[in-house]
């Protein structure tokens, strides 16, 4: 029963592998910072499994977990823990071919907002709902049309500033 | 007008853009691999176990040398047991309550907002509960250390109280701001960062109304239990019993000599003061059941002369050993500990009435 759910959750995690890694990625500093939030991330998704079985869509819940987790990031507590290496063959850090420089140039331009906006437009990308959007940070659906307005002008600004 | 929504649009493609190369290229890692998912799941137990150490380990381990303290202080005294018993399983509950419900279970179950109200709320809550924990803990503690060394306003007992009074104060409070730090450390960044976003509406949930609840309720237990040890204290707190003999009063009962016992000889006596009185008075405090304490502590503080000629004798620092002989026959229960600092002798005896302690400061009194 328990190695059908481990298997279950292996599952998920697999399929949902780049969502993780795309928070992590956005929300740390280095690739030890993405390794360490990443294994933090799957403990926390393991530890609320059994209540978000069937209760709602995988995505949201991985998103709404995953920025929880990024937000609460308790070094001094994580350091505990013997981190896993993850099994990623590119620095998005430091590689330097085309794709990697386009993936920085849009790290550089999302980590300049603050932890609510930038969560707000990276699930904005993703194409999540307005709905889901709200339901995963808070706010109502007209208040994150409203702020998407807002962010998006403010990376206008900011690309023009540059 | 029409440049600027190019501008955005083409500012917001290029985001889109940006993005789609890091889906691909994400998409394309293996990422994650057997240790780590086996590393996560082996791990998840511990991450609650982490916390548990707290209410596993260190309540029971504070009760039980609590117990053992108040066992060999006070024996059997029930009412400062229970009292004891009931306020770590206050805290204990309190705390399990707190760190279940408003802070391991938010994060897997709650939108950004919502978990940072929590961590606003935990924050708030948890520290109130350790100023309040402070309060009963704070009384209990002055009480004893009253009761163990406030008895006499003499200077040595006074510097010796003052200081254990402060030590208490600062492992009291220092153990406050470590709890407080270190429990509400993962509250801290949350609410740095959601404190850093533009105003957003401030999320008002259920979670409000409970800890109102449970701040009225956290309160009225605190307080009760401060009530209660403040009763504690004060019924153990019996005044001191003090002994004076009238200034003109100059008849003795008996003869009393103190000894200097490394020197083995008499120290200080009537006949060396040239019959004048050796003891200025005596104080005790009787404690109101006799299974509180086996034995009493009883000052005798001496006159000026007498003192100065204890400093005569031994010419050398304050806390000789002394021994006091009363009518040649050296008092064996007082043997056990005497020392004389700032002229006053501090007695540990053992006692088995009132009466017959009280009659024994008495003529004490009378030397």
């Amino acid at each position: 029963m328990n190695n059908d759910k481990e298997h279950q959750f292996e599952l998920l995690v697999r399929k949902h592998k780049r969502t993780i890694y795309t928070v992590c990625y956005l929300f740390s500093h280095d690739k030890t910072e993405i390794d360490d939030l990443f294994q933090e991330i799957l403990i926390r998704l393991w530890n609320g499994f059994d209540t978000y079985e069937g209760r709602s869509d995988a995505k949201t819940w991985i998103y709404r977990v995953s920025l929880n987790t990024a937000i609460n990031q308790d070094k001094k507590e994580r350091r505990r823990i013997e981190t896993v290496p993850l099994t990623v063959d590119i620095d998005p850090y430091e590689a330097d071919d085309p794709s990697s420089r386009q993936i920085r140039e849009l790290y550089n331009r999302i980590s300049r907002l603050d932890f609510i906006d930038r969560s707000l437009i990276l699930l904005w990308l993703e194409g999540i709902s307005y709905e889901d959007i709200g339901a995963i940070i808070g706010i109502t659906p007209n208040n994150v049309g409203v702020r998407l307005l807002r962010i998006k002008d403010k990376l206008v600004k900011m690309s023009t500033k540059k | 007008m029409e440049n600027q929504n190019n501008n955005n649009l083409s500012e917001l493609d290029q985001l889109k853009a940006q993005y789609e190369t890091l889906k691909e290229r994400f998409e394309q890692q293996e990422i994650v691999n057997d240790r780590l998912m086996k590393s996560s799941i082996r791990h998840s137990t511990d991450f609650y176990k982490r916390y548990r150490w707290i209410e596993t380990i260190l309540y029971p381990l504070v009760a039980i040398i609590g117990f053992l303290y108040i066992k060999w202080q006070f024996g059997s005294d029930l009412s400062l047991m229970l009292f004891w018993g009931s306020f770590v399983a206050i805290c204990l509950a309190v705390e399990l309550w707190m760190t279940r419900k408003l802070r391991t279970k938010t994060l897997e179950n709650n939108d950004l907002l919502t978990l940072s109200h929590h961590a606003r709320n935990f924050k708030k809550l948890f520290s109130l509960y350790i100023v309040l924990s402070l309060i009963p803990a704070v009384i209990l503690v002055l009480g004893i250390l009253i009761s163990k060394y406030g008895i006499s306003a003499h200077l040595s007992n006074l510097s010796a109280f003052l200081i254990m009074l402060c030590f208490a104060l600062l492992v009291l409070i220092g153990y406050g701001f470590f709890a407080i730090r270190y429990t509400t450390r993962p509250c801290d960044e949350i609410i740095r960062q959601i404190a850093s976003s533009e105003s957003l509406e401030d999320k008002k949930t259920g979670i409000d109304r409970e800890q109102r609840w449970l701040k009225i309720a956290m309160i009225a237990v605190f307080l009760g239990l401060g009530v209660w040890s403040f009763a504690i204290v004060t019924t153990r707190m019996e005044s001191p019993l003090k002994f004076v003999r009238a200034a003109d009063d100059l008849s003795t009962e008996g003869k009393l000599e103190i000894w200097e016992v490394d020197a083995d000889t008499v120290a200080i006596s009537s006949a060396l003061l040239g019959g004048k009185p050796m003891v200025q008075y005596v104080e005790t405090v009787v404690p109101s059941k006799k299974s509180d304490a086996e034995s009493v502590q009883i000052n005798v503080v001496l006159t000026p002369e007498a003192s100065q000629l204890w400093y005569q004798f031994t010419s050398a620092a304050q806390g000789h050993h002394a021994a006091l002989y009363l009518n040649g026959v050296q008092i064996q229960d007082m043997y056990i500990q005497c020392g004389i600092n700032n002229g006053c002798c501090f007695i540990v005896k053992e006692w088995s009435s009132k009466e017959e302690l009280e009659e024994f400061c008495r003529k004490l009194s009378r030397q």
